[in-house]
């Protein structure tokens, strides 16, 4: 472990090089996986993360550098090498390290890391019956927990020691339903930053009922035929039309670069005047939040849409040199193997004033997507694709057939502006988040909202 | 690590097979943006995995604490992970195969240039990439990597072997605008020689990528003869090579289950898993679990020969393991996976495969692979770019529209297969083919 004094020794190492800015990030993990699979416990894994990374700023400039070798020598060699990409003449900065506390808002109450496999696999149990038996055409379930215990420490010349003890952990159900010459699968997750209290307060039950039943619908459905057309996307996992078509492209990584469409748009009317965003990864024992960021500073609520007016990027502490804002504690890291750029947390539209039932209502053809799959986005142009696991037609105010495997695809900026109504039963799903940084849990959200018009793809041939 | 330390606590601990996979890796990770380096990343690390025999089943543990007095919790973990498995497929710790192949050792040139060249090489790319065409904006990403990789393999069993492998990553991204549309391309090259790297091709294909999709459109929804660039289809084989895995028959997840020998393609497709390939960028000659790496095919001429195997899928299997017993990283269970995967290229060049369409679509991207394909039903649904063919001429660009079908539906209805087969950095190899018909929802 190392002591205040060698990160001291360290930084001021780092400082050598002509840095203004220097930072430590250690990272002790333990991460355990847990499957169910075919009434088999599959898998039962351990590893153990170790390790830190050493970053220097220079004005806009960064060095990154990471070893597993966490010794006192072992950082002054990785600060060595780093010297090989940056060299000036040092800069007359002192400091004094000070730890600073920050009021941890997620508690764990069931810490993970005192609890036994066998204690693990009873929910991995219950939701594996509940699925399987719920149908004789529930031809596969597997069920899984994740479960990454993560400590870190950063010491920066700014003089900062902060400390953050993260539990993230995460139960997700498969379910594959088939019959002869097709098989369909549905998926859905309960996670947050939290100990195994989270499972004793959700019903399990019920979860593993719904992801049944999604399999099973789908399995009936028909192909989805391709058109354009008024789309009704739900809630919760919903929301991840949000974090890919709008949330990426108001991160500094994008803005700061001019890559993104929201470049030099804060305060225009960006979306439309009934669309309210929000990031904050300060939400008690959430999937995406956390006590401080991986720069040491506490996370927060950032508005990033309000009334359809842009508000805020998210932004790190590098790119708020390029940008001249300030941050926004949403710097965010996989591992101590990236280097930290801003990310999102929780993600979601705020509740609007529509209810559910009077969006359907009012949709006299359309789409329903009910559950949504992944997707992605190009942040220079803003062209998405998402994925839907479970859709609907709507047909004269009532949703009526099932369809399978449609796509519904867009431009982030455009769509903003098509939402048209926004229901009032806002919730969130939990996903991995992939990018620059690595790949992090983050929360996504929103309530059921209407967009007036995208393409849904579909392979069902016209009627 | 202290071997003899760690055979004998294990016996002790009544763990009667054990194995140490060691990874060290070293590398860097340059990008750069406008001429000034933006990314500048040093890195090296050091890992090891262990897995033993406990009661008959396989336990994992893996750490990058190297440390030996680390050895009894690691072990300590391990037990813990064997007791609650109930896996029915027997586990294997292997002693060794009787030969293995030798390939031609190639130097690793890129460990030999200094960073400051590499940063120059990639200012020459990103002003190569300006300079081709006036329509484009910036470079959006101009990067270098480069990986060195060692890893050794010692068990309880005797089996000792080690290997050195790496290559070095060029990739940009260019953004094109003109006024009335944005869009981007991108494009990469891996080598292991440091001076293979073709900087005007590299250059010009991303260009090329960039402003060929500006003002593209979505086209009318329905059914059209679709040539897939060879990346893309070697995308979307990608997607769905699980169902060519041991893995998967046991988990009842392949749509091949119950087809071997069966025509499950057109006949001009053979598809093939090579791990000596001189084309690829990455000769394995052992596995991770030490088995012996070869060549099958694993559909000839449209005939499913093959699952591929590791020791466990194959005795589950009644078969051999096909040495194809890969970890997906360093903490993840031996598994199945391929090792250099490829369609056998054809006779037709892309240029007549265009000539040669009445009306139908060339797709030159494929985006959502990791949401939009159901490997398990083989059934997808991507959103795609490209152009639009008239009378055997490119008639305009293409995009926001969606191509779904179903694969094994797509292998059969492979009309040609291109001569221009190339390497993804997935280590899957695909010709360019023309396929009779697919589902597009455009307008």
């Amino acid at each position: 472990m190392l002591t205040k004094e060698e990160a001291k020794l360290v930084l001021e190492t780092c400082l050598e090089t002509g840095g203004d800015f220097a930072e430590i990030f250690l990272e002790d993990t333990v991460h355990n996986d847990l499957e169910l699979s075919g009434g088999k416990i599959t898998k039962s894994n351990t590893s153990l993360i170790h390790g830190a990374g050493l970053r220097i700023l220079r004005d806009e400039q960064e060095v990154y550098g990471y070893t597993n070798d966490t010794s006192l020598q072992g950082l002054l060699t990785l600060v060595n090498s780093l010297k090989t990409g940056f060299n000036y003449d040092r800069l007359a900065i002192s400091f004094d390290l000070v730890e600073t506390e920050t009021p941890n808002k997620h508690q764990v109450m069931i810490n993970p890391l005192n609890l036994s496999n066998a204690d693990k696999i009873k929910y991995l149990q219950t939701v594996y019956e509940t699925a399987k038996n719920y149908h004789e055409s529930i031809t596969q379930v597997i069920a899984t927990l994740w479960e990454h215990n993560q400590t870190v420490t950063i010491y920066n010349t700014e003089g900062k020691i902060a400390k953050d003890e993260r539990h993230h952990v995460r139960l997700a159900l498969n379910v594959v339903a088939s019959k002869p010459g097709i098989m369909q699968t549905a998926h859905d997750s309960i996670g947050g930053n939290i100990g195994y209290e989270l499972f004793e307060t959700r019903d399990l039950v019920a979860f593993a009922q719904e992801v049944a039943q999604s399999a099973l619908t789908m399995l009936e459905a028909e192909e989805m035929v391709g058109q354009m057309m008024p789309v009704v996307i739900h809630n919760g996992f919903g929301g991840v039309i949000l974090h890919e078509a709008c949330g990426h492209a108001l991160e500094a990584t994008s803005v700061a670069k001019g890559l993104s469409v929201f470049c030099g748009k804060l305060g225009e009317q960006i979306a439309s005047p009934i669309v309210t965003a929000v990031d904050d990864g300060t939400l008690a024992n959430y999937w995406g939040s956390a006590n401080i960021d991986d720069e040491g500073t506490p996370t927060r609520r950032n508005v990033l849409i309000e009334n359809g007016i842009l508000k805020s990027y998210l932004v790190d502490k590098r790119n708020a040199r390029k940008m001249k804002c300030e941050i926004t504690g949403s710097a965010r890291r996989q591992s101590y193997r990236y280097s930290p750029t801003s990310r999102m947390t929780n993600t979601f539209f705020v509740n609007g004033n529509s209810t559910f039932e009077e969006i359907i209502q009012n949709t006299e053809y359309g789409f329903f997507a009910k559950r949504m799959g992944g997707g992605s986005v190009n942040p220079a142009t803003g062209e998405f694709n998402f994925a839907v696991n479970e859709g609907y037609m709507i047909e004269n105010g009532k949703i009526t057939r099932p369809v399978r495997g449609a796509t519904l695809v867009g431009n982030g900026a455009d769509i903003l502006k098509e939402i048209d109504m926004i229901a009032n039963n806002l919730s969130t799903g939990h996903g991995m988040c992939g990018s620059l940084s690595g790949s992090i849990p983050a929360d996504v959200g929103q309530p059921t909202i209407r967009v007036k018009k995208m393409t849904v793809g579909g392979r069902g041939g016209k009627k | 690590m202290n071997y003899d330390y760690l055979f004998k606590r294990a016996k002790e601990l009544n763990i009667s097979e054990i194995e140490v996979y060691t990874e060290e890796k070293a590398g860097l990770d340059i990008s750069l943006f406008n001429g000034v380096v933006d990314k500048n990343v040093m890195f090296k690390t050091t890992g090891v995995a262990l897995r033993g025999l406990y009661n008959g089943q396989m336990g994992y543990v893996s750490s990058e604490y190297v440390d030996d007095d680390k050895i009894d919790y690691l072990l300590e973990r391990l037990i813990d992970n064997a007791k609650v498995l109930t896996i029915e497929e027997k586990s294997f710790i292997y002693e060794g195969s009787e030969n293995y192949p030798e390939v031609e050792e190639r130097a690793l040139s890129f460990t030999e240039v200094s960073t400051w060249e590499k940063v120059k090489l990639l200012q020459e790319l990103e002003k190569k990439i300006k300079e081709k065409d006036i329509r484009i904006a910036s470079v959006a990403n101009c990067m270098y990597k480069e990986t060195k990789v060692t890893i050794e393999i010692r068990n309880s069993k005797g089996l000792n072997l080690k290997k050195t492998d790496g290559y070095c990553f060029v990739y940009a991204s260019a953004v094109a605008k003109d006024e009335s549309d944005v869009k981007s391309g991108s494009d990469y090259r891996i080598v292991k020689n440091f001076s293979e790297i073709n900087l005007d091709k590299l250059a010009e294909s991303i260009v090329k990528r960039a402003v060929g999709l500006l003002n593209a459109t979505p086209v009318e929804s329905k059914k059209y003869p679709v040539i897939l660039e060879n990346e893309v289809f070697a995308d979307i084989l990608g997607a769905f090579q699980a169902m060519f895995s041991g893995e998967s028959v046991l988990k009842k997840l392949t749509l091949l289950k119950d087809k071997l020998d069966e025509q499950v393609a057109n006949t001009n497709i053979t598809i093939v898993d090579d791990p000596l390939c001189q084309d690829a960028y990455v000769q394995q000659t052992f596995d991770d679990e030490g088995v012996s790496c070869y060549r099958k095919e694993i559909i000839s001429k449209g005939v499913f020969k093959t699952f591929l195997h590791n020791l466990k899928t194959a005795h589950a299997l009644n078969t051999q393991s096909t040495g194809n017993g890969f970890k997906a990283g360093l903490n993840s269970p031996v598994g199945v996976r391929y090792t250099n995967l490829y369609v056998e290229k054809g006779y037709t060049s892309l240029e007549d495969m265009i000539k040669g369409t009445e009306e139908g679509l060339l797709i030159t991207d494929v985006q959502g692979l990791h949401s939009g394909v159901n490997p398990i039903s083989g059934d997808f649904s991507l959103q795609a770019s490209g152009y639009l063919i008239q009378n055997g001429v490119i008639a305009k660009p293409v995009t926001l529209i969606v191509i779904a079908g179903n694969f094994l539906e797509l292998l059969k209805n492979v009309e040609e297969v291109g001569n221009d087969l190339v390497f993804t950095y997935q280590q899957i190899g695909c010709p360019s083919i023309k396929v009779s018909s697919l589902q597009v929802s455009g307008e």
